[in-house]
């Protein structure tokens, strides 16, 4: 190898030391317990050089009211079902609603996508803990799924397929 | 320059995992060879294709034999290139590779391909034991079995089967002297094991730590049995005619405690059903002591013109007519359970070595039956004629039952495919549980160079665990070997199997079971396997 490469490879580090640019991550990382959150999601690349045929996002328990953004191009689709209870939202109780977003359409690996959807946090989920959103891109043959969500003491950079996370803050009084 | 390139690689290592977020941006597309393939002959270079733009920061090339050669890289777009070394032969060959994507990140993976058949087995040899030291036991060994041969067969055929005859008094001398001999080579042979087992050094043979650790293997009775039967067997030939009743009795002992001495150690009497395969060696022994010891006592009783030699060769004929067939039936019988099939016969050292042995075997016995049929009637017509062909044919058997001899000896070192299969049947299995999973791994044969794993999935309360996709992802210890990933495919069992897992170093490594249990859902097992070289 060259020492040429090498530098190069050093110089990249460095460069990249904040970004996180190669998993499907959501632009906004904090939240706050009860607000309601417009997540976007963001497709880095494709399967292994293969182009995203699907986007699916699942919705857990403790954020409802789910609205998905529709995009051009892109067929939307959503799951719904019931919550393990009922929830207030904003005086209204709350017993069911959409638990997976799906996408379906053509996004290539060279190119890059968001994928939008707005819902709220219920009043009950604790905070200072990262509330995880599973991914999945689906393509022709392969999948890759960003679903792994880290044990107690893990942390996100030591897994290879990360779930996109959202932290959640204490909500205002 | 080598000291700045280690640098900027520990630069880029410790810079990697602090970089916000990790792992999993250039991704591997493809690969020449690629990955699992099958080539005929070696390649001169690698090429791995990525999706995008990489810097290489560590490719190495790991050999059949385990042994390690860094690669030189170079990138080209997203494509990074190394030539290959000459590769010695066939086998599986792993190329792990690292490099940092464009991103800045470090990415790593392991790409294995195989010259001929997948996964030749790499050779079986004693171990790093210095050449010189295996040599040596071979020898000993060797040396041991010709003195049992000549000294307590030849004790043997000369008392037993001689009785008194005259022709013989000098080869009973001979014979006794050299079953004496025995004692001190197998005194030899029992110090040379114990210095073995602490480690293979000529210079621990005479010490007492040596002498303690032979005692404790195998070869411990068998060179006991062995110096006892050349001291009875010396007794036997002392006694001489004055006493024949004693000298046979003594002759006898010597013989049967020569043949126990073959049968309490070794790969084959060691087999399972162990009574049987003992009993086998035993009887085999016994058979080709008193044949191929009978030889040279024979010869000499022939070249005794004073004598009349046709009723010794009568009474051996007719004695070697029964050993033979013991021989050959006990030897059939003992290949068959060492070596499970006949393909063995050129894929094993042990079984190449057998298939030398059989043609030897197979002179001898031409041989003897030209003796027996051709030249021993004669013998009793024409008495001058054939006494000089007999003699003849009778060294072309010494020769030949030498070669055989030192065959048997290079044994030694060659496990029979019984005990290669048996181990690689078993292969080996760990368990790796969490709460929530559980998974039991097999890697078959769990030996350096290409394996299969099968893996069995259980619920944390050992109930079914439905899983949509598994992959095993294994690293060894050894530091700058990427991981080998593979996909694993349920198969009707309910086993999730992997057939082609390249693990060309022995040694320890660590295995993660990756199960998909739901579309959205994963859990992830961890374990260790240790890999026989």
């Amino acid at each position: 190898m060259t020492h040429k490469s090498l530098i190069l490879g050093a110089l990249f580090s460095v460069a990249a030391a904040s970004s996180a640019l190669a998993h499907a991550t959501l632009e906004g990382r904090e939240a706050k317990v009860g607000s309601t959150y417009k997540a976007v999601l963001r497709v880095p690349h494709g399967c292994a050089g293969a182009p995203t045929l699907k986007v699916r996002v699942k919705i857990p328990e403790g954020f409802i009211a789910v609205k998905p953004m529709p995009k051009a191009g892109w067929t939307l689709e959503t799951v719904k079902g019931k919550y393990a209870k009922t929830y207030d939202y904003y005086g209204t109780p709350l017993s069911e609603g959409v638990t997976e977003v799906v996408w379906t359409g053509k996004l290539l690996d060279e190119h890059y996508d968001e994928f939008v959807f707005r819902g709220s946090f219920v009043k009950d989920l604790k905070p200072d803990t990262v509330f995880y959103f599973p991914a999945v891109q689906e393509c022709e043959a392969a999948a890759e799924r960003w679903i792994e969500i880290p044990a107690a003491g893990q942390s996100s950079d030591d897994l290879k397929f990360p779930a996109p996370g959202v932290k959640l803050l204490p909500a205002t009084p | 320059m080598a000291r700045l390139a280690l640098l900027l690689a520990l630069l880029v290592l410790w810079l990697g995992p602090s970089s916000g977020a990790a792992w999993a941006h250039a991704q591997l597309i493809a690969s020449s060879p690629a990955d699992g393939a099958v080539v005929a002959t070696a390649p001169d270079a690698v090429r791995l294709t990525f999706n995008e733009p990489v810097a290489p920061v560590r490719l190495g090339l790991v050999g059949p034999d385990g042994t390690i050669v860094d690669l030189a890289a170079t990138a080209q777009d997203a494509t990074v290139a190394a030539a290959l070394p000459p590769l010695g032969g066939s086998g599986t060959y792993l190329v792990s590779w690292r490099v940092v994507s464009s991103d800045g990140h470090p990415v790593g993976g392991t790409v294995g391909f195989s010259i001929g058949a997948p996964g030749a087995r790499p050779t079986i040899d004693a171990d790093a034991r210095p050449a010189a030291f295996a040599a040596s036991q071979v020898a000993i060994r060797f040396l041991v079995t010709v003195l049992m041969t000549l000294g307590v067969g030849g004790a043997a055929f000369t008392i037993l089967t001689g009785r008194t005859a005259r022709s013989l008094a000098g080869m009973r001398r001979i014979v006794g002297i050299v079953a004496l001999a025995v004692v001190p080579a197998a005194g030899l042979g029992f110090a040379l094991q114990g210095a073995d087992v602490l480690g293979g050094s000529f210079g621990a043979v005479a010490t007492p730590a040596a002498w303690r650790a032979a005692l404790a293997t195998s070869v411990a009775p068998a060179a006991i049995l062995a110096a006892g039967s050349g001291l009875l067997a010396f007794l036997a030939t002392a006694a001489g005619p004055a006493r024949p009743a004693l000298a046979a009795l003594l002759a006898g002992l010597a013989w049967l405690v020569g043949a126990g001495s073959f049968a309490a150690t070794g790969h084959a009497a060691m087999a399972e059903p162990r009574p049987f395969m003992a009993l086998a060696v035993f009887v085999h022994a016994a058979a080709a002591v008193y044949w191929l010891g009978a030889l040279v006592p024979l010869g000499g009783a022939l070249a005794d013109r004073t004598a009349d030699p046709l009723p010794l060769v009568e009474r051996f004929s007719r004695t070697a007519v029964v050993l033979v067939a013991l021989l050959a039936a006990t030897g059939l019988g003992l290949a068959v359970v060492q070596m499970e099939g006949l393909g063995a016969f050129v894929e094993t050292p042990y079984g190449r070595l057998l298939a030398m042995k059989l043609v030897g075997v197979a002179a001898l016995l031409a041989i003897a039956a030209y003796n027996r049929q051709i030249l021993t009637p004669r013998l009793a017509t024409a008495r001058r004629s054939p006494r000089l062909a007999l003699i003849r044919s009778i060294r072309i058997e010494m020769v030949i039952g030498l070669a055989v001899l030192a065959i048997v000896a290079g044994w030694r070192l060659t496990p029979p495919p019984r005990a290669l299969h048996a181990a690689d049947r078993a292969g080996i299995s760990a368990h790796a549980h969490t709460a929530a999973a559980m998974a039991d791994v097999s890697v078959r044969p769990g030996r350096r160079g290409a394996n299969a794993a099968a893996i069995a999935l259980m619920t944390g309360d050992f109930g079914p665990l439905p899983a949509r996709e598994v992959a095993v992802s294994l690293r060894p210890d050894q530091a700058g070997i990427e991981p080998v990933r593979r996909q694993a495919r349920l198969a009707p069992d309910g086993r999730w199997h992997v057939e082609a897992l390249p693990l060309p170093l022995a040694g320890r490594w660590t295995a993660e079971i990756e199960i998909l249990i739901s579309d959205f859902e994963k859990t992830t097992l961890k374990t260790e396997l240790e890999i026989r070289p």
